[in-house]
């Protein structure tokens, strides 16, 4: 065979190669899309279970504690998240809006809401503070979320 | 013959060769595509399986169309974990239909999901039909005609299965 010449056989190879080399980085940037968006709702769900718990404690100090949280999620313009408590059902409830999609997660409270709160997080605005205060007309300890 | 008088020439045995092995090729390449269509089916539905129960497990809701048909699921289950476990998973084929049969477990029990008001059934229908957007959404040249995919002239058939705590 002569020499310098690209032989049939190695263009066989070559193609082979980069065939197999096309599909592991297909499925490397599906496998990354999957956990990234996993990674996501895992922070949601950490989030939110962390605003329960902290605003069980903002409850059990009682009147004039305050509590600062943040988000740990970076946002984008555009992105939201709205953390609000709801009385009725005394459940912390996280709505978001990241990337184009919304998420929607729930906690129960073991402690009792008696005023709906909420506060809308955007980018460059993602900390908020969880207070306690005590109503002396109703005798009860109020838990607000306040920006 | 120098090397002078054959350049820029094809010889005959070259093409013999080559016809050879485009032959070969030709003969080999599909029964080992339909076996691994087979392979990529099972692999596929299982991701999808386990993709569904870590996501009823996360509880936390995403309003899309693929993840629509868990989120009545996730909402009976007041977005708390329900522990969802892939059992396991087995194959059989016959003639073109691949049957898939999905076993999941959740670790809460058939009566609190009666309570919740989702039946068994409705959440065996919901990861089900989960699976089948799943494997639609990975293959755009796949079709769906009623609770079966069709890989063109394959034909999948999902059966989930899930079972409770005590049941």
């Amino acid at each position: 065979m002569a020499r310098a010449q690209v032989s049939i056989d190695f263009l066989f190879a070559v193609v082979l190669v980069m065939l197999t080399v096309l599909n592991l980085v297909y499925i490397a940037t599906g496998e990354r899309a999957q956990a990234e968006e996993f990674d996501l709702l895992a922070k949601l769900k950490v989030f939110t279970v962390d605003v329960r718990d902290t605003t069980v404690k903002v409850y059990s100090v009682g009147d004039g504690f305050r509590v600062r949280k943040e988000l740990p999620i970076e946002l984008k313009p555009g992105e939201w998240v709205v953390v609000a408590l709801n009385s009725k059902t005394d459940k912390v409830v996280v709505t978001a809006k990241i990337g184009g999609k919304s998420y929607k997660t729930e906690q129960k409270l073991s402690v009792p809401i008696y005023e709906d709160s909420s506060v809308n997080l955007t980018s460059g605005n993602s900390v908020f503070w969880i207070e306690a205060e005590y109503d002396k007309t109703g005798g009860k300890t109020n838990v607000t979320l306040s920006p | 013959m120098s090397p002078s008088r054959r350049r820029g020439q094809t010889a005959l045995e070259a093409l013999f060769i080559l016809g050879i092995i485009l032959t070969g090729v030709v003969l080999i390449v599909p029964p080992y595509l339909d076996s691994s269509e087979e392979t990529s089916i099972v692999v596929q539905v299982r991701n999808a399986a386990s993709d569904a129960c870590a996501y009823l497990n996360t509880g936390v809701k995403m309003d899309d169309w693929l993840h629509e048909p868990l989120n009545e699921i996730l909402e009976a289950s007041n977005y708390s974990s329900s522990n969802f476990v892939l059992e396991g998973i087995s194959t059989s084929q016959s003639g073109n239909v691949v049957t898939v049969r999905v076993r999941i477990k959740s670790q809460k029990s058939s009566k609190f999901w009666e309570n919740s008001g989702q039946q068994l059934d409705s959440i065996e229908n919901g990861v089900k039909e989960y699976i089948i957007r799943y494997v639609l959404k990975a293959n755009p040249s796949a079709s769906r005609s009623g609770n079966a995919i069709l890989f063109g002239r394959k034909r999948a058939v999902i059966n989930v299965e899930v079972s409770g705590e005590g049941s």
